[in-house]
């Protein structure tokens, strides 16, 4: 028996021991949780949170973000906007080379912008560019053939990766480019390993041309497929960071951990906005003062309070509130339920013998339940009280949902569509009636058509005073908000979730899709 | 033998005759009270009836309202407590039994007629109509149940229509393989022979003389097939493939499943409804069995 115990003893102690050295490894490596997987690394024609994290570590792009939306250099060591608007000249730092070893010069600029113009899903995000002219090989000039302001923003390190044109210049299409899973870029991280479905493992690039970083030797992203397992995973320090968490009760849950800092910082530049549209050339909903009731009727505060556990922000327009363009004076559709009834009669809805006035459908994208189903079925216990009856339609997965809306067989729907940064990236899809595409998802679905609108969304993605277009932005919203196209609901709550230990922290406005070269664990006092 | 039991025990009144007497039914009646968990089941059965049909004049709250703040515990609000939109609970039991009894009624009373329908063809005429058959049953059978359902509600939409057609079109094979069993059996027995050289036609052979006293495990077996259709439904519901706009017991647990460790009660109260529900079903199917089943029935 005694022996036993002695066994057990050493073996508990050398368990003890291997623990120990392992913990002290982990001192130059940083695990990321995430429940997505990247189809492959290149963020030059790949939208989406799952190939832009690891490409941000991967490829350098022209200019980075602090947590301000001011840009600042990084392979662009400065850059000039030319007084009309019509070029921009980025001259580049002159150390950096890709990981190959050959160097990062003007050509691959201007191959990767006219990549990403004619590849990247964000088709409004380069559109105003000609060409790019290379007088040297540290200076590139971007023409473009009208002023296009955002185009600062679309520099950033998810939207606009530097490809080497020795690589992906070699005329296979960039979709399919057997590169892409085998990235060569000049970020601060190289590929080592990609196992798909299961880890991406990045380690330090020694010549990354800014001295001295990155300060990490390694960046492992775990994909883990339950995202209850994530959370235990960060919880026993298993996983190190856990982005995009936004299950209300798993931010309680971590907010109360003891090891864990969880920050709403990082998500301004995507601004993911959490909405009911409305199909506007259906009857009623064909009527503003019906979708103006119905947003009375809503009830926004109730649903960020007993829904979401306050811990959503609430949306008021079509610009997410972090953005320098959000306007905050909109009319907010306090809940009123009187104003709501007295809309839909002047509508001439009134109330029928048995209490209603009409039926309608709610459509929501499925699987995020939170922030999609429960919203639905809460909207239909408020719009019953106001006489509509609405029916809750379940889409078994995402594409059925997508169909729907985007073919347009739908009356009313939960979606959720975030901002890219700049209005011209992400917000414009949404209310011009250029963009009413049947059969393309997360276009102007709402068949929402103002021509002010379109005027003034025209007049600002070329306005080159940055006071000037905060004033059409912002009457842009006063209009849109009025017309209702859309009852704006919240921001998705996300967070990001971090061992204490970490420190500086990437909390600009690309979060976790941006480098992380000056990430590192904080200096321990003596063991 | 059972066959000369079962011919001589309840089929014989049937067998020739145009009605059967009323005798045998008293008689199984009697028997059925013998049976303690018989009566159990029925007075379960008959209180949880009650309460559907009879609550909601009592009880109006609309169990898709919201009434009160989300997870309010059981108490003076709400006596149940409310679920994670605020939705009270006990309007949810009282008003989602209906679904519930009812997509469990009709999915076996869907069950049981596809199910008889192929077995009879298939156990009376034989030959190349019975291996057809066969084939076809066998192809339902080697599907998963689950599987399948969730392909159908899936295809044609999450209304509680759809459910119940899905669940029956599951769940017939079973039936199917029983009634052609009886049917294989009783058909080479003399009374029907009888019956056929006295010149019946197929159709009063199969419908008048063989069905009858193919029933009694047929009984049984839609009893049973209640119990599972409502497992069924809620297991569906559960996996999230339940009708949104239509309370009922297997709808509240898949929506509240989440949220378990912040109301228990969310779940709990409309689990052991189903509990209730789906052993009442059983304990009743146990007491027809009792009373019809002629070698139990001389224990007492």
């Amino acid at each position: 028996m005694r022996r036993k115990i002695i066994t057990m003893l050493a073996a508990g102690l050398i368990a003890g021991l291997a623990f120990g050295a392992a913990h002290a490894a982990d001192r130059s490596t940083v695990v990321i949780g995430t429940t997505q997987v990247p189809r492959h690394f290149n963020g030059a024609v790949q939208s989406g949170v799952a190939t832009a994290m690891p490409s941000t570590q991967i490829f350098a792009s022209p200019l980075r973000y602090d947590d301000n939306w001011n840009p600042k250099p990084y392979l662009a060591k400065s850059w000039d906007v030319a007084p009309d608007g019509l070029s921009i000249t980025l001259h580049l730092v002159t150390n950096a080379v890709f990981h190959d070893g050959k160097p990062v010069t003007s050509e691959d600029v201007a191959f990767s912008i006219m990549a990403i113009k004619k590849y990247h899903p964000f088709q409004t995000m380069l559109a105003a560019v000609d060409k790019v002219d290379t007088p040297d090989a540290y200076t590139a000039i971007i023409r473009l053939n009208h002023p296009q302001p955002s185009l600062l923003l679309a520099m950033s390190p998810p939207l606009m990766p530097i490809l080497p044109k020795h690589v992906y210049g070699d005329g296979q299409d960039l979709r399919t480019h057997p590169a892409n899973l085998k990235p060569i870029g000049s970020g601060p991280f190289k590929l080592a390993e990609y196992k798909q479905g299961d880890y991406v493992v990045l380690e330090k690039f020694d010549r990354f041309f800014i001295p001295g970083r990155p300060k990490l030797d390694k960046i492992v992203y775990k994909i883990v497929s339950d995202p209850n397992a994530a959370i235990i995973g960060l919880e026993r320090g298993d996983i190190n960071i856990l982005p995009f968490v936004s299950g209300i009760r798993d931010i309680e849950r971590l907010e109360k951990a003891p090891n864990i800092f969880i920050t709403d910082k990082g998500f301004a530049g995507i601004g993911p906005l959490n909405w009911l549209a409305f199909n506007t050339k259906k009857k009623p909903l064909d009527d503003a003062r019906v979708r103006q009731a119905i947003a009375y009727a809503g009830n926004r505060d109730a649903i960020i309070k007993a829904l979401m556990g306050g811990k959503a922000t609430p949306a008021t327009g079509p610009i997410a509130p972090d953005s320098p363009f959000y306007e905050p004076k909109v009319e907010s559709y306090k809940h009123d339920v009187a104003k709501a009834q007295k809309l839909l009669d002047e509508a001439g809805y009134p109330k029928k013998a048995d209490g209603t006035r009409f039926s309608l459908t709610i459509d929501y994208i499925p699987g995020v339940n939170e922030q999609q189903r429960n919203v639905a079925e809460f909207l239909r216990s408020q719009l019953k009280r106001v006489g509509i009856v609405v029916e809750v339609r379940a889409a078994s997965d995402f594409p059925t949902w997508a169909q729907r809306v985007s073919s347009y067989d739908f009356d009313m729907t939960m979606d959720a569509v975030y901002n890219w940064g700049d209005p011209v990236i992400g917000v414009d899809r949404t209310y011009l009636s250029s963009n009413i595409r049947k059969g393309v998802i997360w276009s102007n679905t709402q068949q929402y058509s103002n021509p002010k609108v379109d005027k003034i969304l025209a007049a600002a993605a070329t306005e080159t005073s940055p006071e000037k277009r905060k004033a059409l932005y912002s009457e842009f919203q006063k209009i849109v908000v009025n017309d209702a196209p859309i009852f704006y609901i919240n921001v998705a709550p996300y967070r990001n979730a971090f061992d204490k230990k970490l420190t500086n922290l990437p909390t600009t406005i690309w979060g976790l899709m941006s480098p992380l070269d000056e990430l590192s664990w904080a200096n321990e006092s003596k063991k | 033998m059972s066959v000369l039991e079962v011919s001589g025990g309840i089929s014989k009144p049937i067998a020739p005759g145009p009605k059967p007497a009323a005798s045998p039914g008293r008689a199984a009646l009697r028997q059925y009270l013998y049976s303690l968990s018989g009566i159990a089941g029925a007075v379960i059965l008959l209180l949880l009836v009650a309460m559907t049909l009879f609550g909601p004049l009592i009880y109006h709250v609309d169990p898709l309202d919201i009434v009160a703040a989300p997870f309010t515990p059981p108490g003076s609000d709400a006596l149940l407590g409310t679920d994670y939109l605020g939705r009270d609970v006990l309007a949810g039991i009282v008003y989602g039994g209906k679904a519930t009894l009812t997509v469990g009624a009709i999915a076996a009373l869907i069950t049981i007629v596809i199910g008889v329908t192929v077995g009879t063809i298939s156990g009376y005429f034989g030959g190349a109509a019975d291996t057809a058959l066969v084939k076809v049953i066998e192809f339902f059978q080697i599907l998963p149940p689950l599987l399948f359902a969730m392909v159908l509600v899936t295809l044609f939409g999450q209304t509680l229509t759809t459910i119940t057609i899905a669940i029956g079109a599951v769940s017939w094979p079973s039936a199917a393989r029983l009634t052609r069993a009886e049917f294989l059996r009783l058909r080479g027995l003399d009374y029907v022979k009888s019956s056929r050289a006295a010149g019946a036609t197929d159709r009063h052979v199969m419908l008048r003389v063989i069905l009858p006293n193919a029933l009694p495990p047929i009984i049984i077996a839609a009893t049973l097939a209640i119990g599972v259709a409502i497992l069924f439904e809620s297991g569906l519901s559960f996996l999230g493939l339940g009708d949104p706009n239509t309370m009922s017991w297997g709808l509240m647990i898949g929506q509240n499943r989440n949220y378990v460790l912040d109301g228990w009660w969310t779940v709990v109260f409309p689990g052991t409804a189903i509990f209730l529900a789906v052993l009442a079903i059983s304990l009743v199917g146990d007491g027809f069995n009792d009373a019809i089943n002629p070698r139990l029935r001389r224990r007492i």
